[in-house]
């Protein structure tokens, strides 16, 4: 087993990637972030639409730019759990219909784990440490996850409410900074000042959950306050975006880390669209270095949503013998562990 | 003597189907409820069919697929499958809409009003004039409160003075005999992929194929937009 192509269309990014085991022959997306942003956020239908239009075409050029054949592929990953079910569908029909016509093999591959793998994909040859910590920071999801082998999850902690990203998006909305909101805030903050408004941090004492919605709420007030006193300027935002930012770094950087140390691991993992935030990533490195932590992060074209990451995961499942058949189905939501 | 299969996929409704066809004669097809994995379900009904048939799937020369309207789902999932098949496999693909799929089955030499579900208050309609010259409707969307409308407008002086057979759902025949008295009623589920093969069989004989990349679905509904999700990634 060593070609193997992945499929990922769980939500706004269509994208095709052919690995060979972690080394990435290649890697598409099509990003759907134009279309969506007149809506200001995804539209399940139209991202749905949209992966019907776009998946064959990236699949061809997955393959071009590996420069192999179909024929050469040796199994197939698909995202099949937690996404929108109208765009997941569209992967898994995809991926079957080539299992099916060049009787391959394939797996169904859980959209979380493939973000777990992709602090690997970087340096293929370095060992996959087993336990390791991974913080898992995205749109849809704030998780810490203990992996302890391919395959073997624990789950740590998640949110109780907002995913991290998900407060950036809605707070970019409130702000009028348009959609996607992690990229907007993380530059607008650069320039603010992060200790201008002193926002809540939910530290949840002796568990590893987050809590991001009453951090959304502050800012909210704190808006609708400055709105009517017509106080806020663009450097005003500037100072939102940071001081907020700011707020949820904390409590990343300290529960991930403090997590790491109690399950005694020595490597400490951050992935997701939020894990390409500048930012976070400077204090979680200073945080981890103190802690005497190995950190990955991965690049930021592995930190948001990409199929390298799924063939990835899947290499492993199908190394194992693991495989799916036609009945493979499309779940909206699905834990990663337990 | 002609010897080529075309694959024709149906699953733009409640009942979706497999059919088969070689040189020109039907060789077999499956029709079943697929309830909740559809695609896992065409898949087993493709394999049990060509295993039948002894053939293999790379022996297939021509996919069809019925394009719609439908549910929206239903239709995303068969044209993912022709259209990747038709792709990895470097066959020809045909596309044809539901309306031509019921109409491949009716009789010669009537007019046709294709009558299919769409939300709970509409129908997707299509008028198919068997007059010299006359083109076919544009495929639309018409709401219950609309239909006499839409049909005194696109039927014109075809719903009294000529024979009428309208193909539609339970449902559309409720709403449309009594603005159609004259017409004759054929009632179906959904399209047949039959008729999906039929259709497509004569259009891969025209030669009218189409580039897996550019097949999309005919929704005729735009996507709902409300309400939007937070990114992911």
């Amino acid at each position: 087993m060593r070609l193997i192509l992945g499929i990922e269309t769980s939500c706004d990014e269509t994208s095709a990637a052919v690995v060979e085991g972690r080394r990435v022959r290649s890697s598409i997306v099509a990003s759907q972030a134009d279309l969506h942003a007149r809506w200001g956020g995804v539209v399940p239908e139209a991202a749905a639409r949209q992966h019907v239009e776009r998946l064959n075409p990236v699949l061809q050029q997955a393959l071009d730019e590996a420069g192999v054949s179909l024929r050469e592929i040796e199994g197939i990953a698909v995202t099949n759990r937690p996404g929108l079910v109208g765009a997941l569908v569209v992967g898994i029909a995809a991926a079957k219909a080539l299992a099916f016509a060049l009787n391959l093999p394939f797996v169904g591959v859980h959209h979380l784990e493939g973000h777990l793998y992709s602090a690997f994909l970087t340096d293929p040859d370095a060992p996959i440490p087993f336990p390791h910590l991974c913080l898992i920071v995205s749109g849809g999801h704030t998780e810490l996850v203990l992996a302890k082998g391919h395959g073997d999850y624990q789950l740590l902690g998640q949110t109780l409410d907002d995913a991290a990203g998900e407060a950036f998006d809605k707070v970019a909305r409130l702000l009028g900074l348009g959609y996607p909101g992690g990229p907007a805030i993380d530059r607008l903050a650069r320039t603010g000042d992060p200790s201008a408004f002193r926002f809540p941090r939910a530290w949840l004492e002796g568990s590893h959950h987050f809590s991001f919605s009453g951090l959304k709420t502050a800012v909210l007030r704190e808006v609708e306050r400055l709105r009517n006193e017509g106080t806020l300027s663009e450097a005003t935002i500037a100072d939102l975006c940071a001081s907020f930012q700011q707020a949820i770094i904390d409590v990343l950087v300290a529960k991930a880390v403090r997590a790491a140390q109690e399950w005694q691991v020595s490597v400490l993992t951050v992935v997701g669209g939020v894990a390409a935030n500048a930012a976070l990533q400077s204090q979680m490195r200073e945080a981890a270095d103190k802690a005497c932590l190995q950190l990955l992060i991965p690049p930021p074209h592995y930190c948001t949503d990409n199929a390298a990451m799924i063939a990835c995961a899947g290499y492993y499942r199908l190394l194992a013998g693991e495989r799916a058949d036609f009945d493979l189905d499309a779940h909206a939501n699905a834990p990663l562990a337990k | 003597m002609e010897t080529r299969t075309l694959l024709a996929l149906e699953s733009t409704g409640p009942i979706s189907g497999v059919a088969l066809i070689q040189g020109g004669a039907l060789l077999g097809a499956i029709r079943l409820q697929h309830g909740l994995n559809l695609s896992g379900s065409l898949l087993h009904a493709t394999s049990w069919l060509l295993q039948r048939s002894q053939l293999t799937l790379p022996q297939v020369d021509a996919f069809a697929v019925d394009l719609g309207p439908g549910s929206f789902t239903g239709l995303k999932i068969g044209v993912m499958l022709a259209k990747t098949w038709a792709h990895v496999l470097e066959k020809p693909l045909v596309g044809v809409s539901a309306f031509e799929a019921c109409a491949a089955l009716a009789p010669a030499g009537i007019s046709l009003l294709v009558a299919l579900p769409a939300r709970r208050d509409a129908l997707y309609l299509q008028f198919m004039p068997k007059v010299a010259q006359a083109e076919s409707s544009p495929p639309a969307m018409v709401r219950q409160a609309h239909l006499s409308d839409w049909i005194e407008h696109t039927l014109g002086e075809a719903r009294i003075t000529h024979q009428l057979l309208v193909i539609g759902t339970a449902q559309a025949h409720e709403w449309l005999q009594p603005l159609l008295p004259d017409a004759l009623f054929q009632r179906i589920e959904t399209p047949d992929p039959v008729g999906v093969a039929w259709a497509g069989w004569q259009r891969f004989q025209a030669g009218e194929m189409v580039h897996p990349f550019s097949l999309t679905p005919l929704y005729i509904q735009p996507p709902s937009i409300t309400p939007p999700k937070p990114s992911r990634g």
